[in-house]
Formats: structure tokens, sequence, C-alpha cells
């Protein structure tokens, strides 16, 4: 054998040994979490969650997509516990009989974002609804996700609670995530809907302010529900009720009023007293 | 909006501090393409190498078919694997989807077209007096593939780094198919992805430079390995 062919033999051999010797064990128990990309991305499960996988022993495997994909994973069975923001979407999730324990148990907020300039002139309103009526009426350019999300879904409601049907010209559905509606809003001067853990992280990026926050209607319960186990015999019930009853504890939900991002306080803990 | 110096710095600040999230996101990227890319290969050639020497009935439809499947996109081969993966899906009692094991799955579906294609034209362009001069000297229908795969072997080769770079720089059947699981699926691309998402550019374009490092490393070993022909 020539030397060049020992090499290409030893060099398929290397990468299949490499590819195939060291997957990684599976011995842990793994718990499948779906949730959406804005608790994932504040970071805030990346601080919560590894106390909870010493307590049980587990591995929590974070899936994070929107809010709508997050519920048909678990209507499919493919995780066991789903963690989302959409309160309409849970109800009918739980009344078709795909979760069971439904617990809200955390909050945050959205905000109203604009270009400094602020052309439709909405800025220090604590009426979200009122505020896109204005948008709508002056034609300026507003980024919508329309992406099925949790956001999205707010944004159409503060639409419906308008009585209204954008469908101006400078109105753009992005089929996108937060950060990149936020870059597409900043890039155009648009207006946006944003949840503040996302606005905080990319406001240094973007040439937008904060115009119109504080309206209850703004606010943003989160909740975790459990994968109904009739549906579906493989789900990890247990370790799902557990990792809902730890959310819960007085414990995590300190914790929860504690995390801070960029120094603000993100999340409001709603089961403490 | 992003300095790509800046960048840079942090690139090689990830590199030479050997975060540990970074050497797993590569390891996890390079163990996953790598055992797909030798997946398809060990079926792709054979076929890619049968689909230019035989001939049976079908041969052109099915040249045509693997040509098409190039341009298949990651998400659709993401689509298509998950809709067998998931628990309601024909293999869903694998409980596979979420896990390594479904990313390989998807980006060996994935590569197998490269790697057919490619070997496919490879070996047809070797000269066919060689595979006729195989054939007078009594070499059968497998020793003559043999024969002529070995003298398209530098082509062959190609298809296959080729396709390992395919799966390498993939996003769309990892994310889809390996949830982007912390320590688990995550891979170089995901967590790029994730990065961006977040609005940590500098990170994200940091970590598409270690990717192409690392694909420069693989390339290297290639050459090394194939000697100093070309």
């Amino acid at each position: 054998m020539s030397m060049r062919r020992c090499l290409a033999v030893l060099f398929w051999v290397c990468l299949l040994t490499l590819g195939l010797a060291t997957s990684p064990a599976e011995a842990a128990e793994r718990l499948r979490l779906a949730t959406t990309t804005s608790t994932e991305n504040s970071g805030l499960l990346a601080e919560l969650l590894p106390s909870f996988e010493a307590r049980c022993g587990c591995e929590v495997d974070v899936i994070a997509v929107g809010t709508g994909q997050a519920l048909k994973l678990g209507e499919q069975g493919d995780v066991d516990v789903v963690l989302v923001h959409a309160p309409a979407l849970e109800e009918a999730f739980v009344r078709a009989g795909h979760g069971v324990q439904r617990r809200t148990f955390m909050r945050n907020d959205f905000v109203v974002v604009g270009p400094a300039s602020d052309p439709a002139g909405v800025r220090g309103g604590r009426d979200a609804a009122a505020a896109l009526e204005t948008i709508e009426a002056s034609r300026a350019p507003f980024v919508s996700r329309g992406d099925g999300s949790g956001t999205h879904l707010r944004e159409l409601e503060l639409w419906a609670a308008a009585g209204l049907d954008p469908s101006w010209k400078g109105y753009l559905s992005a089929g996108q995530g937060m950060g990149a509606v936020l870059v597409l809003a900043s890039e155009k001067q648009a207006y946006t809907l944003s949840d503040r853990g996302t606005w905080l992280a990319f406001k240094a990026k973007a040439e937008l302010e904060v115009l119109v926050e504080g309206d209850p209607a703004l606010i943003n319960p989160y909740s975790v529900i459990s994968v109904n186990p009739a549906r579906h015999d493989w789900v990890q019930v247990d370790l799902a009720r557990q990792l809902g009853d730890w959310l819960c504890s007085a414990q995590t939900q300190r914790r929860i009023g504690a995390f801070r991002v960029e120094g603000e306080a993100l999340f409001v803990p709603l089961l403490l007293e | 909006m992003t300095d790509l110096l800046e960048a840079c710095g942090a690139a090689l600040r990830l590199v030479a501090t050997a975060d540990a999230d970074v050497v797993a996101a590569v390891s996890a990227s390079v163990r996953f393409s790598a055992t797909s890319t030798v997946l398809a290969s060990v079926v792709g050639v054979p076929l890619g190498a049968l689909l230019a020497t035989g001939s049976f009935w079908g041969r052109r439809a099915t040249v045509a078919v693997f040509d098409t499947l190039l341009a298949l996109p990651t998400v659709v081969v993401g689509l298509m694997v998950y809709a067998l993966l998931s628990r309601q899906g024909p293999l869903g009692g694998l409980g596979l989807l979420f896990t390594p094991g479904a990313i390989v799955i998807g980006q060996t579906v994935l590569v197998l077209p490269i790697v057919v294609a490619l070997t496919h034209s490879a070996v047809a362009a070797v000269d066919p007096i060689f595979a006729d001069t195989a054939r007078t000297l009594g070499a059968g229908s497998w020793s003559t593939m043999l024969a002529v795969l070995r003298e398209g072997r530098l082509g062959v080769l190609a298809a296959c780094g080729t396709a390992l770079g395919r799966a390498l720089g993939e996003v769309g059947v990892s994310m889809m198919l390996g949830g982007n699981i912390d320590g688990f699926t995550r891979t170089m691309t995901t967590v790029i992805a994730l990065e961006t998402s977040k609005g940590d550019f500098e990170l994200a374009l940091a970590l598409g430079l270690v990717l192409l490092v690392v694909a420069f490393g693989i390339n290297l070993l290639v050459r090394l390995g194939r000697g100093a022909r070309s």
C-alpha cells in the first residue's frame, strides 16, 4: 500500500470512529421542554434550570420555538411539558385535552417601540390599542411578527380591540423572530410590538425607543403546562409535574423576581403570596 | 452595525480560551456531520458508480432524480424527516426527534444526493476505454466498477468532501430535528442562529469564523489524506 493510500484509509477510519464513538452517553433521564424564544433568549432558563436538574437528577432539553409551534409539539407528544405565553391558545390547548396542570406563574410585558421622531405621535401613551389606531391613521410603517408567535397573537388582539384590520401599505408582515423584526423596524424606522426582554437585548443596536408601555393589555403572562399523559403514554409525567411545582415554589419565584438583564428586572413572579 | 475586526478578535479569544460552549458546539458539529457523511458515502459512492457504469432500466431517470435532489432546501429535508420521527409519525416509537440521531438521519438524507450526483459525474468522466479494457481482461461488473472507481477516486473524494462541507454548514436540519438543545444537539450553526436571534451579532460572527477555521482544518486533513496530488 502506498503511503498516500495509508493516509487516506487512516483519515476515514479516524472520521468514522470520531463520529460513532463519541456520541454522548444518555444515562440521565431527559425532560423535553418546549418554550418560546423570549424565555430562552433572555437567559432566564439558563439561570434557573441547573438547580432543578441537580434536584431531580435529570436533564432538561430546552427546545425554544414560537408559542404556536411549542403547543403543536405538545399536542403531538414530542415534548413532555410546555412553557408558553398565549392565554387564549393555552386554554384551547387544555380544553382539547392536550395538556393538564396549567399554571400561570410569571409575567413580563410588551412595549410598543418606534422611531425617536415618532411620526404618528404616540409617545407617552398608556393605551396600546389607541396607539395602534393612531399609527394606522398616520400611515406610518409598522412591522408585524407575522409568525403566529405569542407576540404576534397579542398584536392581533390589540388590532381587534382597536376595531381595525391592518392592511395599509406600510404594514409589513415579517414572518421572523423578535430580534430580526426589531432590526427590520430599526432599518425602516417603523413601529413594532416587542416583548421587553428581547427589546432590552436589542436596544443598543436598534435606533428605536419605547413609546408606549404600562397598559394592562400589554401584560404577558407565562404558563407551564404538562402534556397530557393520557394521550401519549411516553410522556415524563412525574418530571413534568415536578418542574411545574418547582417553578411555582416560593424559592424559584423569588429567583425569577431577582433575575436581571442589563440591570432591569424582566419577569414578575405571580405566586409570591 | 457590527465591527468585523471586533468579531475576529472575539473569535480568536473563543479559540484561545477553548471556551467550553464553543468546544461542545464544534465537537457536536464535527461528530454529526462526519457520521452522516460516512453513512451517505457508504451508500452513495457505490450507487453513484453503479449509475455511471451500469446499464439498466431507469438509470437515466435515477440520475435526473438525484441531480434534482441537489436543490433540496434543508428545511424541506427537516420537515420530511420530522414527519417521520415525530411521535405521530411512522417512526415515532423510536423517540429519536430532538436527539443527535435525528440530526444524523436528516443530514444523511441531505448530503446523499451530493455524494451520488458528484460520484456519478466523477466516474462518468473516466475514459470508457478504461472500463472496456477491464471487461476485456475478464473483470466482472463488480470489479469493473471498483477499477473505474479507483481511477476516478479524486473526484469521489471531492464528492465526500463537498458532502461534509454541506453537512457542517447547514442549519435547517440541525435546528428542526435537533432542537438546538444546549450541550446535546447544539451545533456551530444552530448556536450562530441563536446568538443572532439574541442580538449578539459579534459572538455570532465570531462563531462563524470559528466554523470556517474548523472547515479549513478538515479540508487540510482531507488533502493530507489524498496526498499532495492536486
